[in-house]
């Protein structure tokens, strides 16, 4: 019967065009527009997503705080004390703060600094991001990261070496990361002593305690609560997801794209429902005619089904190739779709709803037809 | 000669609405094998329908048809498709072949329905369509052949899976002359090779071929011409548009 659906799609080739452009438009859209919310909430995450995973299991947080991106002001103090519960393996504490970077041209830009000590770096940035240098360095006087991709965002060449200032004292940038950037500003990673120094920061001061564990991170996040006032702590996998969570919904981008996903799947499926119900009704004397020489409905709709299937996969595979050849059209200037399996899966299951769910109407109208009609 | 389909005062009434027309009045025939059979009649007639209650495409409002001794008055939509499939091979007004596919695809897709293998279908379709002279033709879309060539496909198509009855809905309506005489020479050699040929037409030049005639003139059924002035063959309306 495969051959036979070939056959039908084949010979209506401006509509199969028609419904394979539809098909990619709408999936290509979704898939956008899911990649790019996908990178925009890996760098809603904030300091999270650049903290060093394996140590910044658990966040000590004040328990005001709803998100990452602003952490209140905590004492040093608690980075011991938390240190005592059992399960815990180590502490270090975190520093947070807004400081202003200058360029030898006079470029000025807004940047967070981000402070936490060797040998790990528990605030960041992660090891797997650095393209240049070596995390150590960040514990020399006065050195700091820069992000690859800030370049175009302080309009400065950003190399290893550079010398700037900020919150006008001296600096100098020893590490160069990809993509540890944050969604309201460019980051500076840096060790804890240099944090300070650049913001003002008393040393009692710190924004958050971060917790690496001997057992569950969700049961000793469980303890830490239980233990501490005035504190919240969070798995770095809950934290991540609230902070997503309250941007999303504060910025409206959730809505946003939301919505734009939701017109892009309704329209898919109306067009191309549409569309191959044209092409159904285009041919509906062949299907008349199967059905007076013995066809019956179920034969009749699994030929249509095949059809539209046939259509699901060909607009999906061009979808999916116009996807990943966006994906590195749009890396070199910092937007990184993020296309993962589940992203594909979810595109491939809505290409199903609109092409499958789509030949609903031609189903309908090859289910009410009448094997007389041939004689009319 | 055996009874392979029996109408026992079958009527069909369509409704519209409040309206009711009755296409078809009480109506009692048997169609034999070996016989050539002419349903002849002008347009809108009720021929049609009369075909129709025949070949299984609708059910009657009263009455009861057999096919084979089998009652198919109680039987469901697809009961009836596999009887038609099994029992009934259709040659239709303007051919009907299913414009996606070749000549050979139309032949195969009975077959194909009936649950043969593709390779078998095909074995048996080709020889067919060679029976038909059509061998240089398998691979041609139905729009790549002539009238000619596209009935003798439908016959082809109509014949493959060896139907008991076979029926004609106005076979010549859209051939030359020539193609005519082709055709129903065919047929005719088909009703002497055991089948039940059914036709139905509103050319009486076909009467010269049929072993027994039904007259039909606005939904009444009749072995004699009551109205015979009716039935005078008309070149310029060689598509009839019955209900």
């Amino acid at each position: 019967m495969i051959r036979t659906a070939i056959k039908y799609i084949r010979f209506e080739k401006t509509k199969s065009i028609g419904i394979v452009i539809g098909i990619v438009i709408s999936v290509f859209l979704i898939g956008q527009q899911l990649a790019t919310l996908g990178f925009l909430t890996s760098l809603m995450g904030g300091v999270i997503e650049n903290a060093n995973p394996d140590v910044a299991q658990v966040w000590v947080v004040g328990n005001q705080v709803t998100q990452a991106n602003s952490l209140s002001t905590l004492n040093s103090s608690l980075v011991n004390e938390i240190k005592s519960i059992e399960g815990v393996k180590e502490t270090y504490a975190a520093s947070v703060g807004a400081a202003i970077v200058k360029f030898d041209n006079g470029q000025t830009a807004p940047v967070i600094l981000v402070g936490s000590d060797a040998p790990y770096f528990a605030a960041g940035p992660n090891p797997e991001k650095i393209i240049d240098g070596s995390v150590e360095d960040l514990q020399a006087d006065r050195n700091v990261s820069a992000d690859f991709f800030d370049a175009s965002t302080f309009d400065y060449p950003i190399k290893k070496g550079t010398r700037m200032e900020i919150n006008n004292k001296e600096a100098v940038i020893s590490v160069i990361t990809r993509n540890a950037r944050g969604f309201g500003g460019s980051y500076m990673f840096t060790g804890l002593a240099n944090e300070r120094l650049f913001t003002n920061q008393s040393p009692d001061a710190i924004n958050a305690v971060l917790v690496q564990t001997k057992d569950d991170p969700q049961k000793i996040a469980q303890k830490i609560n239980a233990t501490f006032h005035g504190v919240k702590a969070f798995t770095s996998n809950d934290f991540r997801n609230k902070t997503v969570n309250v941007v999303i919904v504060s910025s409206n981008i959730g809505l946003s794209i939301g919505s734009l996903i939701v017109f892009a799947v309704i329209s898919g499926f109306f067009i191309i429902g549409l569309l191959l119900y044209s092409s159904t009704f285009d041919r509906i004397k062949d299907y008349g005619t199967l059905k007076a020489i013995g066809a019956n409905n179920r034969y009749l709709i699994k030929l249509i089904f095949l059809q539209s299937l046939l259509y699901a996969i060909v607009g999906f595979v061009i979808a999916i190739a116009l996807l990943f050849g966006m994906k590195a059209g749009t890396e070199k200037a910092g937007l990184l779709l993020q296309i993962t399996p589940m992203l594909l899966l979810e595109l491939l299951l809505m290409t199903l709803f609109i092409s499958v769910g789509g030949s609903f109407f031609a189903i309908q109208k090859i289910r009410k037809l009448e094997p007389a009609s041939v004689f009319k | 000669m055996n009874v392979v389909a029996q109408l026992k005062n079958v009527n069909k009434i369509y409704k519209s609405g409040d309206n009711q027309v009755e296409a078809l009045a009480p109506t009692s025939i048997d169609i034999k094998t070996n016989q050539l059979t002419l349903i002849l009649g002008p347009s809108g007639s009720g021929k049609t329908t009369l075909l129709s209650l025949i070949g299984c495409v609708i059910y009657p409002t009263s009455g009861e048809i057999f096919l084979d001794d089998l009652k198919i008055n109680n039987l469901s939509e697809n009961e009836l498709a596999k009887l038609r499939l099994n029992k009934i091979g259709f040659v239709f007004q303007s051919f009907n072949l299913i414009q996606p596919l070749t000549a050979l695809e139309n032949v195969m897709q009975p077959l194909l329905l009936k649950g043969y293998s593709r390779k078998e279908a095909e074995d048996i379709s080709r020889k067919a369509l060679e029976k038909m002279g059509l061998s240089e033709r398998l691979k041609n879309l139905p729009k790549n052949l002539s009238g000619g060539q596209q009935q003798r496909v439908a016959i082809a198509r109509a014949l493959v899976t060896e139907p008991e009855i076979i029926l004609c809905d106005e076979p010549t309506a859209s051939l030359d002359n020539k193609s005519i005489k082709v055709v129903l020479d065919d047929l005719k050699e088909l009703s002497l090779s055991g089948k039940a040929v059914v036709i139905v037409t509103h050319d009486d030049r076909l009467k010269e071929y049929a072993d027994c005639i039904y007259y039909v003139v606005d939904g009444e059924v009749s072995t004699k011409p009551h109205h015979e002035e009716a039935f005078v063959f008309d070149p310029s309306k060689t598509h009839s548009n019955d209900n």
